[in-house]
């Protein structure tokens, strides 16, 4: 196999859509094995633009180049309409690889809490007799437990999850948290998610996995119906508090059980806070790695006094 | 789960075609995207559509998984096709290739419009315009 220049064209544009761009895909179309690339990076929390980077890339093998194409690539650019928003041309040297593998040498089996390993499926991580392993490639939509609000709610569902517990995941995604559940005793759980995709990939997960058996799956928000001991969740502070408020998500709790909510960034946290109180539950675990928070909540004992100030705070006046 | 948009990567690739050989794998390797997957599911959402280019957008989140869309053909392809060329102009300024008619920019530009940021379907026109004659492809009237 032979080796790669990459040819990097910085363009002046937050927009990767500019006519800018496509002009300069266009003129490198002609150079490249298989036409160029467009590269955006540099988004914020929520996806801002304000500070993305656009490049196009292209690939040709060393084999073709010469320093006489690289000098007619770069006139060609400064020819074009709108030249002064094209950076310099910058060339690299690629060492040819097994593309249909290189990629997975960016994953490696990943230890959370005391007795969980995520790995993939092509590793052989060593393990402890009590050590619970979640097999999960990365793929199509779905994580590998990388981010933290998932490691958050894996190690508040080891530390409180019983023998014999049934589980509600709602919004499953990968299917991670109904697997762990599984594998760490629970005796059933119910896993939803309002992506079909999603729902599709829990199920290959579970299977897996080995727990499908023991896990029903949902195209959908939260189950009208049905008590667990445990409900989870790992989405956004205000996709939580719209759950616990406009869907009763607390109510899918059996009594004496907990919710377990993750994907709390810190500067939204009061909007989970204030739902939670209206609703009449307390936290009583929290996790935390760097900006991000999980709540294990349990509802608070019924008084008379309790119902009365927890009616004053309806979803309405929030 | 809260995910975090790494990049927005786009490819030109051939409808149905698509292989781990370069550009995907350098470009998407370097993300830790799982290109073998990627290939699988953009063929097999081209498959009606071999023979055209159909670029893939695809945003990669931190945590290494992706998603992507497909895009109508790039205007250049098109462009050629109405102009009966393979090439764009080395000097598009002062050596024309080809040329095509308004209606025909107007044809393009129609089938473009959900991928241009453009308001109105003159404004399309303008982009397509814009692209032709970056190409060296002269714009006439009918």
């Amino acid at each position: 196999m032979a080796d790669l220049l990459e040819l990097i064209v910085p363009i002046h544009t937050n927009d990767p859509n500019a006519p800018v761009v496509q002009a300069v895909v266009q003129a490198l179309a002609s150079y490249v094995q298989g036409g160029a690339v467009v590269e955006a990076t540099g988004f914020g929390d929520y996806g801002e633009a304000e500070d993305v980077r656009v490049v196009v890339r292209g690939y040709l093998p060393v084999a073709h180049a010469n320093g006489a194409l690289l000098h007619e690539i770069r006139r060609r650019l400064l020819l074009l309409p709108e030249a002064d928003r094209v950076g310099e041309l910058r060339v690299l040297t690629l060492r040819e690889e097994d593309w249909a593998e290189a990629w997975k040498k960016h994953y490696h089996p990943l230890r959370v809490g005391q007795r969980l390993l995520i790995s993939p499926t092509w590793e052989q991580p060593e393990t402890d007799a009590d050590d619970v392993v979640i097999w999960l490639d990365p793929g199509m939509a779905f994580g590998t437990g990388l981010h933290p609000s998932t490691r958050l709610i894996l190690r508040l569902l080891e530390r409180h999850l019983r023998p014999n517990d049934r589980v509600l995941d709602v919004g499953t995604g990968s299917g991670i948290l109904a697997i762990a559940a599984l594998k760490l005793g629970a005796t059933h759980v119910h896993a939803t998610d309002i992506d079909p995709v999603a729902v599709e990939t829990a199920r290959q997960n579970l299977a897996c996995n080995r727990v499908g058996d023991r896990c029903t799956l949902e195209v959908g928000s939260v189950p009208a119906e049905g008590e667990f001991r445990i409900v989870c969740a790992n989405i956004l502070a205000d996709v939580l508090a719209d759950l616990l408020l406009h869907e009763d998500l607390g109510a899918r709790v059996a009594p004496g059980g907990l919710l377990l909510l993750s994907g709390i960034i810190e500067y939204r946290r009061h909007i989970l806070d204030l739902a939670l109180a209206a609703r009449g539950w307390s936290a009583i675990d929290q996790e935390r790695e760097g900006e991000w928070l999980a709540f294990a909540a349990r509802k608070n004992p019924v008084s008379r006094e309790r119902e009365s100030s927890s009616s004053l705070q309806s979803p309405a006046d929030l | 789960m809260a995910k975090k948009v790494k990049a927005i990567v786009t490819l030109q690739l051939p409808a149905g075609k698509a292989t781990p050989a370069p550009p995907v794998g350098p470009a998407l390797g370097q993300h830790g995207i799982n290109i073998v997957g990627f290939c699988k599911e953009y063929n097999a959402r081209t498959s009606t559509q071999v023979g055209d280019i159909i670029p893939a957008e695809i945003t990669v989140y931190t945590d290494g998984s992706f998603t992507f869309v497909t895009k109508t053909p790039p205007a250049s392809d098109l462009l050629k096709k109405a102009a009966g060329i393979t090439s764009g102009s080395g000097n598009p300024l002062r050596d024309k290739v080809g040329k095509v008619t308004r209606s025909q920019i107007r044809e393009i530009a129609e089938k473009k419009m959900k991928d241009l940021n453009a308001i109105d379907i003159e404004g399309a026109m303008r982009q397509i315009e814009g692209s032709a004659r970056s190409m060296g492809i002269e714009v006439v009237e009918d």
